[in-house]
């Protein structure tokens, strides 16, 4: 991609796809997901999930899943609070920046 | 390499940080590797490149997460850990700095040429006049007041000397010549030293106050910058 993706937006990225998920979601899926919509490296994702958790916007939970555990990550209030504010964020700026492409504002 | 070599690796990659934050990394790609199964295991490897990126990712992440990450960045974020795009805000600050450079120049220069014209200007200000507007001039620009007051010094001597031998040359005629000649040598004398005056000042204010002047704007900008640069870094 042609664009960067700044570690705001990689964070709002994966907390909007973890609260996709009520009972909460694992790595590698999370991985897949972002990956669906976004040009990241795999390794990229883990401190940004590692990061989520210990800012309290996810939580983890292990679960038995095919003979192991499986460390599953859900959001929090908090997370759901940060996710709302990023997507306000967003909003504002990817409409001035659309605006501007489109010739829709005065500078 | 296969997923043993790489896990193997990476352990011994990640043994400079805390046995916990180890742990929680080494059982997320274990994980990560048992839900892409068996048949992803080469695919997982290639993406995920060598075990020391991997491991620089993770140590570079614990080294800043006491930043704050709660804010838009134009900064990349795979770009910052590879430290590619950290150029930009450097580029960014050289630029304000090329801008401002130039701001300096023209002020110097717009100052000068006030100085110099206030120089050639201020022998035809007489008097009170120029004694009053000399001295709001001088509170003004308080680090210039040595100077005006040499300045007026100049223009004082000019004028005394002038006067002196004109009282010399009447003298000459008025009273005996030998007190007249005596009363225009002084008059030269004082207006050579008005002359020694003039170049000081000439050489005060091309050299000496755009010195001064470039130290205050220096510190003055310094002030600004620090501001904006504030606001850059909140960005």
């Amino acid at each position: 991609m042609v664009f960067n993706t700044g570690a705001a937006l990689l964070d709002a990225i994966v907390l909007a796809v973890v609260s996709k998920e009520e009972e909460g979601t694992y790595g590698y899926k999370i991985t897949q997901d972002v990956r669906s919509v976004l040009e990241v490296s795999e390794s990229t994702l883990y401190p940004v999930l590692r990061r989520l958790q210990k800012d309290e916007c996810l939580e983890t939970y292990d679960m038995a899943y095919a003979g192991r555990n499986r460390r599953y990550y859900k959001i929090t209030e908090k997370g759901m609070a940060q996710l709302n504010l990023y997507r306000v964020e967003w909003k504002n700026y990817s409409t001035k920046i659309t605006k501007l492409f489109e010739g829709g504002i005065e500078l | 390499m296969n997923r043993a070599q790489f896990m193997e690796q990476l352990e011994k990659l990640l043994s400079d940080i805390s046995e916990e934050e180890r742990q929680e990394a080494l059982d997320y790609y274990e994980s990560y590797f048992d839900d892409a199964g068996e048949d992803q295991e080469a695919n997982v490897i290639r993406e995920l490149g060598s075990p020391g990126k991997v491991a620089a990712i993770i140590k570079a992440d614990l080294r800043e997460s006491s930043q704050n990450y709660g804010e838009y960045t134009e900064n990349g974020f795979q770009d910052d850990r590879v430290k590619e795009d950290m150029q930009m805000p450097e580029q960014r600050g050289s630029r304000a700095e090329r801008g401002y450079h130039a701001e300096r120049k023209g002020s110097n220069a717009g100052v000068i040429l006030v100085l110099i014209l206030l120089v050639f200007i201020s022998p035809l200000i007489k008097g009170a006049v120029g004694g009053v507007l000399g001295f709001i001039v001088a509170l003004a620009l308080l680090p210039f007041l040595i100077v005006f007051g040499i300045g007026a010094a100049v223009v004082g001597l000019f004028a005394a000397g002038i006067a002196v031998i004109g009282a010399g040359i009447g003298a000459c005629f008025s009273a005996s010549i030998g007190f007249g000649i005596l009363g225009i040598g002084v008059g030269l004398l004082i207006l050579a030293l008005a002359l020694v005056g003039l170049v000081f000042l000439v050489w005060a204010a091309t050299k000496v106050l755009p010195a001064i002047l470039r130290k205050f704007i220096d510190f003055c900008s310094r002030l600004v910058n620090r501001g904006s640069k504030k606001k850059e870094a909140g960005l």
